[in-house]
């Protein structure tokens, strides 16, 4: 390779090349990629029964997990309220465990919500998202997204 | 075939190949949308295997012959007292218990109340299911009709 | 700036632009600009790609015999381009074994094999052998009617092989029956033992290859060079455009499909291997089974030790090309075969 600089017409076919093999590789390259990026499942939301409310003690709660997801219930008298029982700082489920200040516990990094799914303490950013939910005879229902599941069984 | 030449032949191939898989984006479009609507189908049906049992044995029974597609009603049936046609299903869920549903559908409606009580006895009337829809047949059914509700922003229908 | 970069790198990297640059300005002899050359590369062409494509479906592929029909459902249905991943997958593996067989019938034919490149056929054939290996497992890992009992049936062979055949089977098969062992061994086979042996083998192909120099057609005395870096690299650029090409196209036009799951307790009427096995598929409908097995081992032996036992046949009778002939025959009845079985 001499240093003379390259004649106009090697260089118009390096650009040429290098241009098409870029797109046409490229295009390959990002077929690749789209396949390890699995497609969302579709959704729906759907109303579940979440059990008899009689299996809530009387302002108690219990956690109950769907196909949709895990549901936190809270029950007082007659009346339910839902909330997600995923602990909004890292994911873990969380429990019913009460005490003088809160009423759900998460085991991981210990934070605490209040019957309303307030944070009381511990790292979680933001309350427990709410779930409506309902009570029809006698039995506890909730309106969740469900989407297709990715698992093959 | 002088270098220049060559250069050109793999840049026309490159081109080529970049033109198939461009084509071969909307081959993939295509497929997706197909596989799309049969994972909607599976969500529709897995959201509840009984609510998609008891939608079939609603259309094996017939009901929608009276009760309309879906049970939305519809159907003639002069002189009822339900408006003069037969009753749509879609608020039973609001007056039954899935007991007194399934009584309901074994022993059938053998007169139908007449609307104007001068008038004809209305035509149609519902059977007596008991000796046909039995067991997980009929509490699917129950499960499917107490999961029907009425579009969103319908008047209250006449409670009977 | 640049020059401080420059002494960085080459204080760490102690190899001088000039020697790196070496390889490209390499001057091959002008016979490997023959169509007959590219029959050498394109395996390997293949094989990336195989190992590409091969690559991509491990994240979805599930070696158990309750998921894996499904997985391969999935991927040829739901994902994006999964139908054409096991497109290029499926095709190449089949014309991977196609070039294997032009290229050693190219070296067969202007007798490259001859000292001192025996090794390299050696290698060669071994090569051959790996590529079938990897038809047969991949096959066995879609787990469909026909690749379930086909599995069956071919490993079911190694058990009438005298005396080790059992055991051998035994050890192929995890247990006794084709079993979740079986599915997972093969599916080892296939991504973790065949390629590593595959990637030793053309190395050492490769190195031989490098050693002796592509062997000339008799009589070819040109001394003409030309360059490695552009010339020849745009030749096989060039190539392996036109095979991936023709894959992508192939793959529009006939998206893979799947056949019925594989069902343990009913084989299907017309139970095949893949083409490539229908000679010795054939051969065995022929013959009893010990004869079969005998014939075969003598076949392949034969196959991997050919420059010796045509240099002996040369010896035997010098200029009557008596190993051109036998080779010949021993091919085109091979093609017989193939053809006959797969017309019936």
């Amino acid at each position: 390779m001499n240093g003379d600089p390259l004649p106009r017409r090697t260089f118009l076919a390096n650009l040429v090349l290098g241009v098409a093999s870029s797109l046409g590789l490229g295009a390959l390259g990002a077929r690749f990629f789209a396949f390890l990026s699995p497609p969302a499942p579709p959704e729906r939301e759907v109303e579940f029964s979440a059990g008899p409310l009689a299996a809530i003690p009387d302002g108690g709660g219990a956690i109950v997990h769907l196909p949709s997801g895990h549901v936190a219930l809270e029950r007082t008298g007659d009346g339910v309220r839902a909330f997600s029982a995923v602990c909004t700082h890292l994911g873990c489920v969380i429990q019913w465990r009460p005490d003088p200040t809160a009423a759900w516990f998460c085991p991981c990094h210990r934070g605490r919500y209040d019957r309303a799914g307030r944070v009381v303490s511990g790292p979680p950013p933001r309350a427990l998202a709410a779930i409506p939910a309902e009570v029809r005879g006698g039995e506890v229902f909730v309106r969740m997204k469900l989407h297709a599941r990715e698992d093959l069984a | 075939m002088s270098l220049s030449m060559q250069k050109l032949l793999v840049a026309v191939l490159s081109l080529a190949l970049f033109a198939a898989l461009i084509a071969a984006g909307g081959v993939d479009a295509r497929r997706q949308a197909e596989a799309r609507k049969q994972a909607v189908a599976a969500l529709d049906a897995a959201a509840n295997p009984q609510l998609a049992r008891g939608r079939a044995v609603f259309a094996k029974y017939s009901c929608n012959a009276c009760h309309g597609p879906g049970g939305t009603g519809g159907i003639m049936n002069l002189n009822a007292e339900t408006g003069g046609q037969v009753n749509s299903l879609l608020r039973v869920s609001e007056t039954y218990t899935s007991a007194e549903l399934m009584e309901k559908i074994r022993t059938g409606v053998p007169e139908v109340e007449k609307g104007d009580p001068t008038g004809p006895s209305p035509p149609l009337r519902m059977p007596a299911y008991r000796d046909l829809v039995a067991g997980t047949e009929m509490t699917d059914l129950v499960a499917y009709l107490l999961s029907l509700r009425p579009p969103p922003g319908t008047a209250k229908s006449t409670a009977w | 700036m640049k020059g401080r970069l420059t002494r960085w790198l080459a204080e760490r990297v102690p190899i001088s632009m000039e020697e790196l640059r070496r390889p490209l300005r390499e001057e091959l002899p002008v016979h490997l600009r023959t169509w007959l050359a590219w029959l050498g590369g394109t395996p390997l062409m293949l094989f990336g790609i195989q190992a590409a494509t091969g690559i991509l479906l491990t994240f979805y592929y599930s070696p158990t015999p309750h998921l894996a029909y499904e997985s391969v459902r999935r991927i040829s249905t739901t994902l994006r381009y999964g139908w054409l991943i096991r497109s290029l997958h499926q095709t190449a593996g089949q014309l991977m074994i196609v070039a294997v067989i032009l290229h050693i019938i190219r070296v067969f034919v202007t007798r490259a094999y001859r000292a001192p490149r025996e090794l390299t056929w050696v290698f060669g054939v071994a090569l051959f052998l790996l590529t079938l290996g990897f038809g047969f497992t991949g096959y066995s890992l879609v787990y469909d009617s026909l690749s379930y009992w086909a599995t069956t049936v071919g490993t079911n062979l190694v058990a009438h092989v005298p005396f080790v055949g059992p055991h051998v089977l035994w050890v192929l098969r995890g247990g006794a029956d084709v079993n979740p062992n079986t599915l997972a061994r093969f599916y080892n086979f296939h991504i973790g033992v065949l390629p590593t042996l595959m990637v030793l083998a053309v190395g050492a192909h490769l190195v031989f290859v490098r050693l002796h120099g592509v062997a000339r057609l008799e009589g070819d005395a040109r001394r003409e060079t030309y360059d490695f870096f552009p010339d020849h690299v745009l030749r096989e650029a060039a190539v392996a455009l036109v095979v991936l090409l023709a894959l992508v196209v192939h793959a529009m036009r006939s998206p893979p499909g799947l056949g019925e799951p594989a069902d343990p307790n009913v084989t299907p009427s017309h139970i095949r291997p893949e083409w490539y096995f229908f000679p010795s598929y054939r051969w065995l409908k022929m013959v009893p089974m010990q004869v079969g097995i005998w014939t075969t081992t003598a076949f392949v032996l034969g196959m991997l030790f050919w420059p010796w036992l045509d240099a002996g046949l040369e010896r035997l009778a010098p200029g009557r090309r008596l190993g051109t002939w036998l080779g010949s025959a021993a091919f085109l009845f091979t093609l017989v075969l193939l053809v006959w079985e797969a017309v019936t």
